[in-house]
């Protein structure tokens, strides 16, 4: 695990674990159940599985200080040049 | 000396001679087609890599029919519609390209091998730099998939039919056929044809709508290019894992289809040069010529007659058209809730031909203002757009089969 990751480790455990247990309602527990109470369950697990994957894209978020500089960079070496 | 008559030398002219005249009419006009086709291909009108296999094999398949017995007529290229064990066993003997279509074609094997090469030419680091906007544009990006589903179904289509002509909306080829394989495997062939055509018309096509709902002062914002994150391996790689594990779990049905994507995307950020430059080379373009080469050879007379091939055409540019604005509309969001400093442009991207309408949108940056760049964030939306049309397939084939 690279330092980054490190960081946002709660990111990315927590986001896994949410859109695991949102599959785990839509495969394993609605089939279950029946009618009102099932539809609930389906719709519950996508939403986790989404809160899920939208946790695990605010892992790879960073502040400003953290920016990558790189094409800004090499445009004003050009221009220097 | 016995008699020779000429047309039982020439078997392409006598079966002219000996069919319907629609058919002759219909034979003569995909004759035509495709050679324009190749011609379009070549002089890059269109997109060569499809165009130019899949015009010669309509045009080379539409000219070799000939008579196999007394009353029957056909080609020795393919049979698509065989399907007992013994008698394909003597077709694959007979027709040369019965082995790729039956091995690679039925199976959605070619187009699982296109998506792995997609995969390995993207780097999923565009999208992740800013998730958010890209899933946004993306879902927008999928309005002509969405919406042309009920359009087809009012027009008369049934509901897997309506859903594979949908898909055209995605903008994703091997998407389309391997929607349409599963879902309308008698329709798999114009719907794949359409697909394709229009694919190759949008990247002349967009530009066109881009200027017409973006103004120049918009489309010539500058994207500040210090706030592009470094993204590491290890975090595109494990993004890779759990998504492809999520979506297969939620979505059987198109994990092939999910795993070949990631696949390539890991093999990539793996940095395994051989396998990359082996799936990126010779499997995507060999899978791509292939596939071009076999639409080509399936378009025989009889498919253009089918009624629902005008129904076909008109639902086809309908969703890329709604996918276009709803893109772009996205873009709009994106652009608002931005603070005004997203250039609106990005969002034709989402519309997940990768990497060409990227390159449309870059292109018609460029034109507004040279100096802006925007390649990274549109790569970023088009694989966001990859993504969400596989997800819409796996919701219609799950839900349609």
């Amino acid at each position: 695990m690279n330092q980054p990751m490190k960081e946002k480790k709660a990111y990315w455990i927590g986001g896994t674990l949410t859109a695991f247990l949102g599959v785990a309602l839509i495969r394993l527990l609605s089939p279950e159940l029946a009618g009102t109470l099932g539809s609930i369950t389906v719709a519950s697990g996508y939403a986790l599985v989404v809160l899920g994957i939208t946790i695990i894209a605010c892992a790879t978020r960073r502040k400003r200080s953290e920016a990558f500089v790189t094409i800004e960079k090499n445009a004003a070496d050009r221009e220097r040049r | 000396m016995p008699e020779i008559e000429l047309l039982q030398i020439f078997q392409g002219i006598a079966t002219m001679v000996a069919s319907e005249p629609t058919i002759v009419a219909a034979r003569i006009a995909l004759i035509v087609l495709g050679i324009t086709f190749v011609y379009l291909g070549v002089k890059g009108t269109l997109e060569p890599l499809i165009m130019i296999p899949m015009g010669f094999g309509m045009s080379s398949v539409n000219a070799g029919v000939l008579f196999l017995s007394a009353n029957t007529m056909g080609t020795l290229f393919i049979d698509p519609t065989v399907s007992d064990p013994l008698k394909l066993m003597e077709v694959l003997q007979i027709d040369f390209l019965q082995p790729i279509y039956t091995f690679t074609f039925s199976n959605g094997l070619i187009a699982c091998l296109i998506f792995m090469g997609i995969g390995v030419i993207s780097d999923i680091g565009y999208m992740l730099i800013s998730p958010f906007r890209c899933m946004t544009i993306a879902i927008m990006a999928e309005l002509g998939t969405l919406l042309t589903f009920p359009i087809a179904v009012a027009l008369g289509l049934p509901y897997n039919e309506a859903a594979a002509i949908a898909m055209v909306g995605s903008a994703d080829a091997p998407m389309v056929l391997y929607t349409s394989l599963l879902l309308a495997k008698d329709l798999f062939v114009p719907i794949t044809i359409v697909a394709y055509l229009y694919l190759s018309l949008a990247y002349a096509g967009y530009p066109y709508l881009v200027r017409v709902m973006v103004p120049k002062a918009l489309r010539g914002i500058k994207m500040e290019q210090k706030t592009v994150p470094n993204i590491s391996r290890a975090e595109k790689i494990t993004f890779a894992v759990i998504t492809s594990t999520l979506l297969c779990l939620l979505f059987p049905v198109a994990a092939p289809l999910f795993m070949s994507f990631f696949l390539g995307i890991i093999i990539r950020e793996s940095g395994v040069k051989q396998f990359v430059e082996f799936i990126g080379g010779p499997v995507l373009y060999g899978a791509t010529f292939f596939l071009g080469l076999l639409l080509g050879v399936l378009f025989e007379a009889a498919t253009i007659l089918n009624p629902k091939v005008i129904l076909l055409l008109i639902l086809g540019i309908t969703a890329l058209l709604l996918s276009g604005v709803g893109g772009i509309i996205g873009g709009y969001i994106v652009y608002w809730t931005s603070g005004r400093t997203f250039n609106p442009v990005i969002g034709i991207a989402g519309v997940s031909c990768l990497p060409t309408t990227a390159k449309v949108a870059q292109k018609e940056v460029h034109k507004a203002n040279k100096f802006a760049i925007i390649l990274p964030w549109a790569m970023g939306a088009s694989i966001s757009g990859v993504i969400s049309s596989a997800i819409i397939a796996g919701i219609y084939v799950t839900l349609l089969r």
